[in-house]
């Protein structure tokens, strides 16, 4: 176990395989390993696209601890847990999504984790949960919808503190189905780079198919 | 002094011009006229919210946050929800019934191979084995006890053999029940829908659509699409596929006695229908759904007339009897050697190549 660049996050078995440090029991049935009185929960970079970035040797990505995250697509609440080990007591994750099947399962994760608040609500619709949150240090969104770069920006606009870092996952697949995944990239990045600084971004295959994270900086 | 109001889930604040705070109420009233507080305006947004960063607020937010999201979760439901599990439910219920009444069968084939060889029927014979001993089984067949092939079996063994009977024959029941269920959920939640496409099919859409809500805001073309996801992505992807032109809608009675080359034009009259079927339902508007089926089967009617009246399209050699896909398109494009390339795409001067997709397809 080694400790990777970013606060309590490890690699393990020859930076094969990702571990956070994690006060909490197993969440989603995955491994827990303790070395030396420290407990550490795996972490699937094949389920996680943070995961994936972490693995493709994202120079940076914004969450430490302490940290306040807007997850915009929690889902389930996989990578957003993995979240709320990154950032500890002191930080918190709001983890947004707007399907109520998924939104049960993660007010149930919410519920084990003091660190953690669910809501449920349209990412293309900031200003109906702004009664729910305050200005955070991290927007993090993955939500596979063909507006996710506005809807993105739009959320930076508005809760993302200056010099906090926006982190985006993007599917080539859900902003066109048929144009070449390279050409759709470029073009996100032309239009993040109006609003915000790109500091690094990191294709994540092998683990996700024509996907692709900005890390990106508010000025 | 002019103060300025906040509310959001945590209550009603009020500040001070430099965002000290004065009052909270966490009961969230409205507190204006009684600190001549005025709303913040735009500029002050980032700040307030920036003062909620503080550990004590970030707590509140966590337990108002689950109570907030539970409270909506439970206002989300809506009884159309249950015409999707029980849809569902009578998938698995068909599959599990199916692959048990087989096992049945085969046990039964073992041991006493009379009932299971002569009653083909598997719901009779479900029923039989389930209600009747071994003797009464024999009498019914008219069979004396040196003419059957029955293995000499001790009580025990008779016992689970009739407890795999009961188990089966109590899914058929089930299922029945459920089919009950889902035509009196569909009587109750889409009437007009169910007048036009039957229990099955209505909630096969509500299905595929995932909800009332989203279907009665589906247009009438993806409504007649719904359930050909592949073919249309396919297509989407390379436009030398034929878009589909149906998709669950096929199920309807109204194709299977008319000839394939006019069911595009059925589909698109059944698909308007619904779509409107659709959203009265949703909106609980006065009843359309008989008026919509008359008005469907006239138009049935007349594409059926108009067919006699046309030629049948040549079809190319290439594709005469070839096993199309399952949402019944002909793929356009089949093989270079066969096919030449479509002359739209000479015209614009690339040079075309094969497709990956255009390899020779092996039929099955
Ligand atoms: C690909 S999943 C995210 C998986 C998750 N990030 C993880 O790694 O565990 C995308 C999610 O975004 C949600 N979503 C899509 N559009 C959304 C929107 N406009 N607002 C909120 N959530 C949205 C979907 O419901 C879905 O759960």
């Amino acid at each position: 176990m080694e400790p990777a660049r970013f606060d309590n996050i490890f690699f393990a078995r020859g930076k094969r395989e990702l571990f956070t440090r994690s006060k909490g029991d197993a969440l989603f049935d995955e491994k827990i390993v303790v070395m030396d009185g420290v407990s550490c929960r795996s972490w699937d970079p094949k389920r996680s696209k943070l995961g994936a970035a972490i693995m493709k040797g994202a120079s940076q990505i914004g969450i430490r601890e302490g940290s306040i995250v807007l997850y915009l697509g929690a889902a389930h609440g996989y990578t957003p847990s993995f979240v709320s080990d990154i950032i500890g007591e002191a930080g918190m994750v709001f983890a947004l999504d707007f399907a109520p099947r998924v939104v049960k399962d993660l007010i149930h994760v919410c519920e084990q984790r003091q660190n953690m608040v669910p809501l449920l609500g349209d990412a293309s619709n900031p200003r109906s949960y702004l009664d729910r949150l305050c200005l955070v240090d991290v927007v993090y969104q993955d939500i596979a919808q063909r507006l996710q770069t506005r809807i993105f920006l739009d959320n930076c606009r508005l809760f993302l503190k200056p010099d906090g870092y926006g982190l985006f996952a993007v599917k080539a697949r859900s902003i066109d189905v048929a144009r070449n995944p390279d050409a759709i990239f470029k073009e996100v990045a032309l239009e993040l780079a109006k609003e915000l600084v790109i500091v690094d971004q990191r294709r994540l295959d092998p683990f996700e198919k024509d996907h692709i994270m900005f890390i990106c900086k508010k000025r | 002094m002019t103060t300025i109001q906040y509310q959001n889930c945590l209550g009603t604040f009020i500040f001070t011009k430099d965002l000290k705070l004065i009052k909270h109420d966490a009961e969230g009233r409205d507190l204006a006229s009684e600190y001549g507080a005025v709303p913040p305006d735009k500029t002050l947004i980032p700040p307030i919210l920036e003062f909620f960063r503080d550990p004590q607020w970030l707590r509140a937010f966590h337990a108002k946050g689950i109570a907030l999201a539970k409270a909506s979760i439970l206002a989300d439901f809506s009884r159309d929800q249950l015409i999707i599990t029980t849809i569902a439910y009578l998938d698995d219920l068909s599959k599990v019934s199916n692959m048990l009444t087989k096992r049945l069968r085969d046990a039964y084939y073992e041991v006493f191979p009379e009932p299971a060889m002569r009653i083909r029927d598997n719901g009779k014979f479900v029923e039989l084995v389930a209600t009747k001993s071994p003797a009464e089984l024999r009498d019914d067949l008219r069979l004396s006890k040196d003419e059957v092939m029955e293995a000499p079996l001790r009580k025990g063994d008779w016992e689970r053999l009739h407890g795999l009977a009961v188990r089966v024959h109590g899914l058929y029941a089930e299922k029945e029940a459920s089919e009950r269920y889902l035509d009196a959920l569909m009587t109750e939640l889409c009437p007009n829908m169910l007048a036009l496409t039957g229990s099955t099919i209505g909630a096969r859409l509500l299905q595929l659509a995932g909800s009332l809500k989203k279907l009665s805001i589906m247009p009438a073309t993806t409504v007649q699409v719904l359930g050909a996801e592949t073919a249309m992505f396919r297509h989407m992807r390379n436009k030398r596929y034929l878009p589909p032109k149906y998709g669950i809608l096929h199920e309807h009675p109204a194709f299977a006695s008319t000839p394939r080359y006019i069911h595009g034009k059925i589909a698109r009259a059944l698909a308007d229908r619904i779509a409107i079927a659709a959203k009265v339902d949703y909106f609980k508007g006065k009843p359309v759904g008989e008026e919509l089926k008359e008005q469907f089967e006239k138009r049935l009617a007349m594409i059926i007339r108009q067919k006699r009246a046309r030629p049948m399209p040549v079809r190319s050699s290439a594709e005469a009897g070839r096993k199309d896909d399952r949402d019944g398109r002909p793929r356009r494009q089949h093989h270079p050697s066969q096919n030449p390339p479509r002359t739209s795409q000479k015209e614009k001067g690339q040079r075309w190549k094969p497709s990956r997709q255009m390899k020779p397809r092996r039929y099955r």
